[in-house]
């Protein structure tokens, strides 16, 4: 592999000539486990500065500097809630709301009274359900009309007479 | 009169600008301490210097006549290594071998480098000054030249010269 790059970095890094992110590169660089012999040396170096680079105050450091500064340890200050003024609306949306409920409650309830209390009635079928023309609605009625008395008439008492002798 | 003592603490009130403890000076602590301990190579000692450096930024934000702080992190910077600086002295006057024995920050923890670290961290606190400053801002903090130069008073043409003899200095060091 060639290290050409790197080895121009390095000798660039040490003329203080490198930018940010080569310095940058070569920090990545030294960070990997395996490393070719002649760069070895600088391994050290990088590594140390990359350790430096990442240590930290301990835990007890912020609630000792804040009871110095004479600070609260926890500064959450409670929210402000600032009062609203109820409006007529919001008053009366409550009642909006019952009234909305008992409506729905009723009209269930009223359905399903109307649907236990109801007789089953046997459906006509569809053929007798449909309108039938009015001629035959008018012979329909003339044939259940009760029927009329027999009326005597002279031919028929002649007939029925009997013959002289 | 009263109308115009009101007006004058508005007034006061708006042009002094007090930093948050919290959200503006808290949040600096870490690199601080690095800086700082580069400078003494004992957690303890980078510890107070950084407590006493952010205490010293707060009260002076929150002085009646005080200005704002243009530039805080460089601010920080230059009252952090100042007082590390006059630490160190303090300390080395009272014969303490400083670099004889650098400060670990995780000793509990066993690390077969730590000899390396250890010879390496000696080396970077040998330099002198600006030179130990500037290499630490640049190689461990990754500061522009210019943000050093703002925090140690120099020119951006001194920081670079100072990184470049601190850098030669290492690696002459390594290669003997």
């Amino acid at each position: 592999m060639d290290y050409a790059y790197i080895e121009q970095l390095l000798e660039r890094y040490f003329q203080a000539d490198t930018t940010e992110q080569e310095e940058r590169i070569l920090q990545a660089f030294f960070r990997q486990d395996t490393l070719p012999a002649h760069l070895q040396q600088y391994a050290p170096l990088f590594r140390t500065l990359d350790r430096l680079g990442r240590q930290q105050l301990g835990e007890g450091f912020d609630r000792r500097l804040l009871q110095r500064a004479g600070l609260p340890l926890n500064d959450r200050p409670a929210p402000r809630v600032a009062p609203r003024p109820l409006t007529l609306f919001d008053r009366v949306r409550p009642y909006f709301r019952a009234a909305a409920a008992v409506a729905i409650v009723a009209l269930l309830a009223g359905s399903v009274e109307r649907a236990i209390t109801r007789s089953p009635q046997p459906q006509a079928p569809l053929a007798v359900q449909k309108a039938a023309p009015a001629e035959s609605i008018a012979s329909e009625m003339e044939t259940l009309r009760p029927m009329q008395p027999l009326q005597r008439t002279a031919a028929a008492d002649s007939a029925a007479a009997p013959l002289p002798q | 009169m009263k109308l115009l003592a009101t007006s004058s603490v508005i007034y006061i009130e708006s042009t002094m600008k007090e930093l948050d403890f919290r959200t503006e000076l808290l949040p600096q602590k870490n690199r601080l301490y690095r800086l700082a301990m580069g400078i003494l190579l004992d957690s303890a000692e980078a510890e107070d210097t950084v407590e006493d450096t952010l205490l010293r930024a707060w009260e002076e934000s929150r002085k009646p006549d005080a200005a704002p702080i243009q530039n805080l992190p460089a601010y920080l910077t230059t009252v952090c290594r100042r007082l590390a600086l006059d630490r160190a002295q303090r300390l080395q006057a009272q014969a303490a071998p400083l670099d004889e024995a650098p400060d670990l920050p995780d000793e509990s923890e066993p690390n077969p480098q730590d000899e390396t670290y250890r010879r390496v961290v000696a080396l970077i606190h040998q330099l002198r000054e600006p030179q130990r400053s500037c290499l630490l801002l640049r190689d461990v903090e990754g500061l522009s030249y210019q943000e050093i130069a703002a925090a140690l008073a120099l020119t951006e043409a001194q920081v670079k010269t100072n990184i470049h003899r601190g850098r030669q200095r290492v690696r002459e060091a390594f290669q003997s």
